[in-house]
């Protein structure tokens, strides 16, 4: 027999009633709120079926959905991360770094793959393997520009892993540094390939290399060039067609937050350089009428695409970028040089999608150049999307060319 | 389901709350949210437990109306047989089979499933059992008591371990006041940070470290050791606290666990502060019988050999645990022989530093996958290699480095004592005593590690209520900065959830 007093059943059942409001306040927020606090797809409910057959698998799969959506999860999460960052010096997740004078690098894509970016953009973007993959790749596209008429170009970007190799803490084994390190003495099969006729290649590692003294370049604590880093990365670019850089831009010095801690939901103001244009605007119709027609290919009705047009290029063409995220950062910045573009980030697309893409963008848009743009972590789905196009270009009686 | 989990904090505890205070039939109450418990994490696997639970219920009858000593001993032979075979099928035909027959590891022999909590309850089968036949309890009559003790959800499946007799009291009558109440949720409180902010901290820096031990250098070797040294205690040890503290709050007084092993001069004196509960069970079920000291130096010696090799075989089918047991078996051993007299002369710093240095060894065995990871783990503490690696201080992150330094300091009594200057504290001295309730024999074995002058002065002064005040503030501060970690999801092993 247990005997309880009064007090103590009272305070206990307030204590429960207590412990229940993380569970009772689970419609305090929405799906959406919640799938982009975590990043991704949150769990769904088991299968009511599931239950008889394994029911241990069941409560997994139910405990799994809660722990995604208790509340205040979103709030709790500030709040640790806060306190790591400003309290502990400790990076908010362990798939960030905190490098010396607040630099701050990305160094996987989630916590499980804690070093996943540093090994795709220090190691296997490097090898000598990948540099023998993108002459293939770059000749695939040759043939593919040659047999569809539509100008091609590849564009590398570098990161910040591999501009500030030094910056990284010592908390990352050594062996990723050191693969950093060597990217940044030069030694990459990506730096010397040279482009087959008719296609332009661009990997302007030396000339954004010659300016990262200055603090507000890249910027150190985003994952994604922007700015004058971009602008050097363009005009690089532009050289290869002879061309200068628009007159019609203006460079100002700002501070901005850190785009990988706005990413964690604080805000950390850093140095940095805004590329403003008289001549290049949103499209937004444009834009509209792209989406619309290439909507069907998209794995998720979430994808990213964006339109520019420029009221004074300085070659008048029509152009497509496919790219990974990066884009959507360079792409007003390449659109100073030509009349439209519209851009897509095809991380999630398939590599068979994205002639189809081609394609449906040229019969909406009139496509005269597509650019394949990447960061150099993302070299491999030049890989992809070039082997995709020259196959696609190959096939006898393609209704495109 | 672990206690330092959101479904469990959030959803269970509070509705077993509220189920055990607002409705009647307490005792079964607890029993159907104690099956609950167990069948979320091991469903249809409930079914061994029941079974056991019913066919203990039948022996321990069978026992207590048996009158013939032969009759009785056959009976607790038969009783005890079943357990250990259920322990033996479930745990260790993979091992035997491996080990004895060198069966493949495709074998279906090496996929059997391993109930949680198995070698608990268990043990406590055991212990019902041979109280019993001993007379030291009588048999329990009502099944859901005995249900209660078999499947109780606090110490399920971790302990501690409880000795029949020392319970079977509390089976039929306990009282929760606001006191005991208070004592729950602080221990709770305390035991959740132990193991969440301290244990999963260490095991981030740890557990990346064992997994790339050959690239190990003698620095990070150690690093990686001193980090799952204080993880497996605060670990353990946290989770003890917590069911420690659930147990006061069901009006449960279950005995201490853990009495900062680290600070043991010897081993002999850490296997008296280390998993306590275990070594009680062990100390009353198996060296004793088997006559413990009393028939001389040579069987003491053997007696101590097999009560911990099969201690370390009691946690977990591998040579590895055999090996630790080995360790800590011949280790006392040798103390006995006389290392303990030369100890015992040395500085006080000499035999912290032996009593330590020991257990990290152990430690090491016991963390390790396999025997060739120990010998390589091992060979990298003491240099062997020369592996270069990064400095011990760049492994950890700020936070880490905080929680490293903060649990070597609470693995000693230093701040407990200081706080209990002001603070409310369960574990202080004495605090077992405090309850109203007459000691049982197990909380008199706490308080002999303890200063029982201290005990009864605590027992006679009331503490003022800003004290009991303080400790709910500190408490609520713990639980609020557990919550930061578990909420989102931080890394959580649990070391002991398996054994």
């Amino acid at each position: 027999m247990l005997h309880i007093s009064r007090r103590a059943r009272l305070l206990a059942c307030l204590m429960a009633l207590a412990l229940l409001v993380p569970v009772a306040g689970l419609r305090l927020h929405t799906t959406r709120q919640l799938e982009h606090f975590h990043n991704r797809t949150l769990n769904a409910w088991p299968a009511d079926r599931a239950f008889l057959r394994d029911p241990a698998t069941w409560f997994r799969e139910a405990r799994a959905w809660l722990a995604d959506r208790i509340y205040p999860i979103r709030g709790i999460a500030q709040w640790r991360r806060r306190l790591l960052l400003h309290v502990l010096h400790t990076p908010p997740q362990s798939n960030i770094a905190l490098g010396d004078d607040g630099f701050v690098f990305l160094t996987g894509v989630d916590e499980s793959t804690r070093y996943g970016i540093i090994e795709g953009t220090c190691i296997n973007a490097h090898t000598a393997e990948a540099g023998v993959a993108l002459r293939r790749a770059l000749l695939q596209l040759a043939q593919y520009s040659d047999r569809s008429g539509i100008a091609v170009d590849v564009i590398v970007l570098p990161t910040l892993l591999t501009m500030y190799p030094e910056r990284l803490p010592r908390s990352i084994p050594q062996a990723y540094r050191d693969a950093c390190a060597a990217r940044a003495r030069g030694e990459s099969p990506l730096l010397d390939v040279i482009a087959p006729a008719g296609l332009h290649y661009s990997f302007p590692y030396r000339e954004l290399r010659a300016a990262r003294d200055d603090p507000a370049f890249f910027p150190q604590a985003d994952w994604h060039a922007t700015g004058l880093s971009v602008k050097i990365a363009r005009d690089s670019y532009l050289r290869q067609f002879g061309l200068a850089p628009p007159p019609t831009e203006h460079l100002t010095r700002i501070d901005k937050p850190s785009e990988i801690l706005v990413m964690q939901g604080m805000i950390s103001l850093r140095p940095a350089w805004q590329v403003d244009s008289d001549t290049v605007q949103p499209d937004a119709a444009g834009n509209d009428a792209f989406r619309a027609a290439v909507a069907d290919l998209a794995p998720s009705p979430r994808f990213i695409t964006y339109g520019w047009k420029n009221s004074a290029p300085l070659r008048a063409e029509n152009v497509l970028m496919v790219s990974d995220s990066y884009g959507q950062f360079t792409a007003p910045l390449y659109t100073a040089a030509f009349s439209r573009m519209v851009q897509i980030t095809a991380n999630d697309f398939k590599n068979t999608s994205i002639p189809l893409l081609v394609q449906r963008t040229r019969e909406t848009h009139g496509v005269d150049r597509l650019i394949l743009l990447v960061h150099d972590g993302g070299i491999y789905r030049i890989f992809g999307w070039a082997s995709a196009l020259q196959r696609s270009a190959e096939m006898p009686g393609n209704p495109t060319w | 389901m672990v206690f330092s989990s959101v479904d469990f904090l959030f959803l269970f505890l509070p509705l077993f709350l509220l189920a055990q205070n607002l409705l009647p039939w307490r005792n079964l109450t607890f029993v159907l949210f104690s099956l609950l418990f167990y069948f979320v994490g091991e469903g249809w696997y409930t079914g061994v437990i029941v079974v056991s639970t019913l066919a203990n219920y039948g022996f321990g009858l069978a026992i207590g109306t048996a009158q013939e000593t032969g009759r009785r001993r056959l009976l607790l032979a038969a009783g005890v047989a079943f357990n250990l075979g259920l322990l033996v099928v479930f745990k260790y035909t993979g091992f035997l089979a491996q080990s004895l027959l060198g069966v493949g590891a495709d074998s279906w022999l090496l996929r059997i499933h391993l109930p949680l909590g198995i070698s608990f309850f268990t043990f406590h089968a055991i212990s019902y059992l041979v109280d019993i036949h001993r007379r030291d309890a009588k048999a329990e009559r009502s099944l859901v008591n005995l249900s209660l003790y078999m499947l109780m959800f606090p110490q399920l499946i971790a302990g501690p371990i409880l000795r029949f007799h020392t319970v079977a009291r509390q089976l039929r009558r306990r009282v929760v006041d606001a006191r005991h109440l208070y004592y729950g949720v602080v221990l709770f409180c305390f035991g959740l940070a132990q193991k969440v902010l301290l244990a999963d901290t260490l095991a981030a820096v740890a557990d990346p470290l064992f997994a790339r031990s050959e690239t190990l250098s003698a620095q990070t070797a150690w690093l990686a050791t001193l980090c799952y040294t204080l993880q497996i205690y605060f670990d353990f040890g946290g989770y003890s606290n917590m069911a420690l503290g659930l147990g006061w709050i069901c009006g449960f007084h279950f005995p201490r666990n853990f009495n900062y092993p680290y600070v043991a001069r010897s081993l002999t004196e850490f296997w008296r502060r280390w998993h306590m509960s275990l070594s009680r069970w062990f100390r009353d079920y198996l060296y004793l019988p088997l006559g413990g000291n009393r028939e001389g130096a040579a069987k003491t010696y053997r007696n101590l050999l097999i009560v911990f090799l099969l201690c370390g075989l009691w946690h977990g089918a591998a040579w590895t645990f055999v090996l630790w047991g080995a360790w800590h078996g011949l280790l006392l051993v040798a103390e006995r022989l006389g290392l303990g007299r030369v100890l015992a002369r040395l500085p006080r710093l000499v035999q912290h530093g032996y009593a330590l240095l020991a257990v990290m060894l152990g430690w090491v065995l016991f963390r390790s996958a396999d025997l060739s990871e120990a010998g390589r783990m091992l060979a990298r503490l003491f240099g062997a290699g020369n592996v270069t690696d990064m400095a011990a201080w760049d492994v950890l992150t700020g936070e880490q480095a905080f929680v490293l330094g903060a649990a070597a300091l609470l693995a000693l009594p230093l701040l407990p004592a200081l706080l209990s200057r002001w603070v409310a504290m369960p574990l202080m001295a004495g605090e077992w005593l405090r309850t109203g309730t007459r000691a049982t024999s197990e909380q008199t074995d706490d308080a002999s590690f303890e200063n029982r002058a201290a005990t009864r002065r605590a027992w006679a002064q009331p503490l003022p209520r800003h004290r009991y005040a303080l400790g709910l503030l500190l408490a609520f501060a713990l639980f609020l900065l557990s919550l930061l970690k578990i909420m989102t999801g931080a890394y959580s092993p649990f070391i002991y959830f398996r054994f």
